[in-house]
């Protein structure tokens, strides 16, 4: 491999990384696009995508320096296919969800190739497939392990996962490292293959421990919306028995949908799940009655549930005629962050906007986050969301992005390995202004009030889509990449003394 | 160590280190001595040092072009700031601290233009822009916008001088703004000072708030004002305000911050702005006679110390920008894109960065492309490996593109195609 580095920015040039963002592999045929399946795009709702595929992810530790924290290390654990959510098992163990529908374990650093036994059947297609996972807040009493999925219907069969190796079906022959399109949200893992669009990905259970899955069959989706249709997301929980899922069982339904799907323990026990919504094509004839916006609708809703799954009798819309009882917070796009402020004790959501418009929302029981009628954003084909960036009536985010970073995972720090870190929140982000090989993750600081003050982009040299971002229980910080080729990503403080403070400098 | 002076593939970069072998092989946490980076405490400069620019060339990857060749034509101008291309192929550069150079051939002349005025160099104020009178052919001048000092403590100022192909003679003030301010420190900043031509023969000049935001929207004055003025700085009498009551006659638009970028659509002769909002709000415009762009009444940033300018980011009678930055970049220079080296970028507008998300090290330069209403597509991020300050980007009468980054070693940059 024929890779030259650079000097030019670096303070610190300790040697040499083979990243080989080099490479500018032929694409995939799909468009790109951010927050919707390809099959619900086409050509109506955005423009052709940038095709600039992301280079392949880091092999090998390296050291980058940041803004306020200087060195830090970078340490991959390759393997995985489109990872997707992280979850810390006391005895050490990173559990990590991958989106065509498998669920991994990595101990020592070192990714099993083994996948953990006991998943439900999962319809990956798009953005969808197997989602978020969490450890119930009392896991050690009950090993029980909280996740989201899409859910096929009762009719649609489901493609075979191996029960080792890449998290793809074999048949489909793309395996884990297939191109990926420049797509922000959807990749090739999970979509359509090549030359047969209507293809549903999905998973049938395998049955209980590994080694024992079902042959199944591919089926074909019948264009959007129709046949095989999107899968329902849905809350499952099952029992971590030390190497696999027991005892799974579904314990909320939510809708059909190609979107995705947070989930965060409150501080007050509560399970807060998000449902993400689709875009309708542009433009909206009546935006407040959009999904969003429709209070007996579970669409682009943030929802709060018991452990169990039932509505607990506190909820803000309990008993109120034309509602939900299951919604916590309305007026939500594509919710990919969900975090608990352990300060505050407040839970913080990120989604996505289209194109422009992402947001930081402190989410307070009953109000109204205002999409699709109020929204900083434009439509990917370039018409505004809305005329309107404020109502009356609709909460502001705390943050925001114009452009867009697409962002994802969302995690506050309070761990001391980084001091300088201390109640910063990281945001992922998996492509800017619409432009692919620009996925990084943001550090966002505050003032005593929780007004932010500055954001830093970190991991941009990468050039690597960032879906989820976490504080392990070792005070370090795990990054997963939102690619086919994904990656584990530890950042731990380098053990070499900081870098000279840079020269002030002007200002504006 | 394998080092080399080039970019080769642009974005990737270059500060790490291969620590033997896989991540499977380190296991643990880090080795005593970590201790010395966790702890550094706050308040403490924030970024990540930046290394002096190379000598270049660097090839860069980009998303559409797709290769570029960044050439450094000139190093060791400082904060160049303004940027002016000569019919004769030469170029002229202003520096902030008050001089004004020129590149002939391709290389910087060491000796400074003569003939400047007096100029309060001091902060972020200094010489800013230059451009030259749409008849220079004929008439041979070449206007400036500066920082003037005076009794009063500074202005924005802007001059003009005849050109006689080595220094400037017959300099003399075309317009003192009435933005007279005695203080110091944040009042030597927020200048604007760009000046375009338009289509219609006219001089626009930018004058920023100078951090005193209540003067956007005081018609009294020039605070955060685009002027329009004809060629020897006179009234033209088809101005908005003129024989208004209360309005300054030489006001164009109200209600901006600090103007940094300005140009003329070449299609549609449309004036162009761009402006820095504070921590986030950095804003482009569209400017039309009369109207008030808002600032410090409306914005979508956050004042440096956190709180929100404005809770509602919106008001009857007040324009909206039809581009805007969260967080900041700290917009300058724009140019819009209409030569045959890039086909690919053809009708692009590229805007300077100072710094992005207020973290020092930042700088770049952003592409913007449009569909064909002139709504927003998309925005890439460029120029982010040279980690500079860009104050300005221009396009050449060659096609290609020109850039200055601010810097106390400021550099005269060439963006050419990778063919």
């Amino acid at each position: 491999m024929n890779i030259r580095f650079t000097a030019v920015g670096c303070a610190l040039v300790i040697g040499a990384v083979a990243i080989g963002a080099a490479q500018q592999t032929p694409p995939a045929a799909a468009p790109g696009g951010r927050g919707q399946a390809p099959a619900a795009r086409g050509g109506a709702t955005a423009p052709p995508a940038v095709q600039w595929s992301t280079p392949p992810a880091p092999s090998a530790t390296m050291a980058l320096d940041t803004g306020v924290q200087h060195m830090v290390w970078v340490v991959p654990t390759r393997g995985f296919t489109q990872p997707w959510a992280m979850a810390f098992l006391p005895d050490g163990g990173i559990l990590v969800s991958e989106r065509p529908g498998c669920l991994r374990i990595v101990r020592g650093g070192s990714l099993d190739p083994r996948h953990v036994a006991g998943l439900p059947a999962i319809q990956a297609a798009g953005l969808a497939g197997m989602m978020d996972i969490a450890l119930h807040p009392r896991f050690a009493e009950n090993q029980l392990v909280y996740f989201t999925y899409h859910k096929p219907a009762a009719t649609t069969t489901v493609a075979a996962l191996p029960p080792t190796g890449p998290c793809a079906p074999a048949q489909d022959g793309r395996g884990g490292n297939a191109a990926a399109p420049g797509g922000r949200g959807a990749n090739a893992a999970g979509t359509p293959a090549a030359g047969n669009p209507g293809a549903v990905t999905a998973v049938v259970p395998a049955g209980g421990r590994a080694g024992n899955a079902p042959a199944t069959t591919v089926a074909p989706a019948g264009g959007r919306g129709g046949g095989g249709g999107q899968g329902t997301i849905t809350l499952a929980h099952g029992r971590w028995d030390g190497t696999a899922l027991v005892e799974v069982k579904d314990i909320f339904s939510a809708i059909p949908s190609g979107n995705a799907s947070r989930i965060v323990f409150g501080k007050d026990g509560m399970l807060y799940m998000t449902v993400g919504f689709g875009d309708i094509p542009p433009p909206y004839v009546n935006a407040a009655a959009a999904p969003p916006q429709d209070p007996n609708s579970l669409a682009g809703k943030v929802l709060r549930l018991k452990d169990d799954g039932t509505v607990p009798p506190d909820n803000p819309f309990v008993g109120r005629a034309g509602y939900r009882p299951e919604i916590f917070t309305m007026g939500h796009r594509n919710s990919l962050g969900l975090a608990l402020n352990p300060i505050t004790g407040e839970i913080w959501e990120s989604e996505n906007g289209a194109n422009g418009g992402d947001e930081v929302s402190v989410l307070q029981a009953g109000k109204n986050y205002g999409w699709p009628v109020v929204s900083f954003g434009r439509f990917y084909l370039g018409p505004k969301v809305s005329d309107k960036t404020w109502q009356e009536g609709m909460e502001q985010p705390t943050i925001f992005w114009v452009p867009a970073i697409a962002t994802s995972g969302l995690a506050f720090y309070t761990g001391d390995k980084f001091p300088n870190w201390k109640n910063n929140l990281f945001a992922g982000g998996m492509r800017q202004g619409e432009v692919p090989r620009s996925g990084h993750l943001e550090r966002i600081d505050f003032n005593d009030k929780w007004e932010e003050l500055h954001r830093e982009s970190m991991l941009r040299e990468l050039q690597q889509r960032i879906r989820d971002v976490r504080q392990g229980p070792d005070g370090l910080l795990y990054v997963l990449t939102a690619e086919n080729d994904g990656v584990l990503m530890r950042l731990e403080p380098a053990p070499m003394p900081p870098p000279p403070a840079p020269a002030a400098r002007g200002g504006r | 160590m394998n080092k080399r002076p080039a970019v080769s593939f642009g974005v990737v970069i270059a500060l790490a280190m291969v620590v033997g072998g896989s991540a499977q092989q380190r296991q643990g946490g880090p080795p005593a001595g970590a201790q010395g980076a966790a702890g550094r405490g706050r308040g403490q400069p924030i970024g990540v040092p930046v290394a002096p620019l190379g000598d270049g060339p660097f090839v860069i990857a980009t998303a559409e072009q797709p290769k570029i060749r960044v050439v450094v034509v000139a190093k060791g101008l400082s904060h160049p700031w303004g940027l002016a291309f000569l019919p004769d192929g030469s170029m002229l550069v202003t520096e902030r601290e008050g001089r004004l150079r020129i590149v002939r051939n391709g290389v910087l002349d060491p000796q400074p233009i003569a003939g400047l005025p007096q100029i309060h160099a001091r902060g972020l104020a200094g010489l800013m822009d230059i451009a030259l009178h749409p008849k220079f052919a004929d008439n041979k001048w070449i206007y400036l916008a500066y920082s003037k000092p005076g009794e009063k403590g500074a202005t924005l100022a802007v001059a003009r001088g005849k050109w006689d192909g080595k220094a400037l003679t017959d300099v003399k003030d075309v317009l003192v703004a009435e933005a007279w301010h005695t203080g110091t420190g944040a009042a030597d900043g927020s200048f604007g000072s760009r000046i375009v031509f338009g289509r219609d023969g006219m001089l626009y000049v930018t004058s920023g708030d100078r951090n005193l935001p209540e003067g956007g929207q005081n018609p009294a004055n020039h605070f955060g004002k685009i002027l329009r003025l004809r060629d020897d700085g006179t009234v033209p009498p088809d101005n908005p305000f003129v024989g208004k009551a209360g309005y300054k006659p030489e006001i164009y638009t109200l209600g901006h911050r600090n103007q940094q970028g300005l140009f003329v659509h070449p299609d549609t002769g449309a004036l162009w702005e761009n402006e820095q909002g504070p921590n986030g709000g950095d804003e482009i415009n569209i400017i039309l006679p009369g109207r008030n762009y808002g600032w410090p009444l409306v914005s979508f940033g956050r004042q440096y110390a956190g709180p929100r300018q404005a809770e509602i980011p919106y008001r009857e009678g007040m324009e909206q920008p039809i581009v805007f930055w969260v967080p900041s970049i700290a917009v300058s220079g724009m140019a819009l894109y209409t030569g045959d080296r890039f086909p690919r970028w053809k009708g692009n507008v590229f805007v300077g960065g100072l710094r992005t998300g207020e973290i020092p090290g930042t700088g770049h330069m952003e592409r913007i492309v449009f569909n064909q209403q002139g709504e927003e597509l998309r925005r890439e991020s460029m120029l982010t490996e040279l980690r500079q300050r860009i104050r300005d980007v221009r396009q050449g009468p060659d096609g290609l593109l020109y850039v200055l980054t601010e810097e106390d070693q400021g550099a005269l940059l060439r963006i050419e195609p990778v063919e």
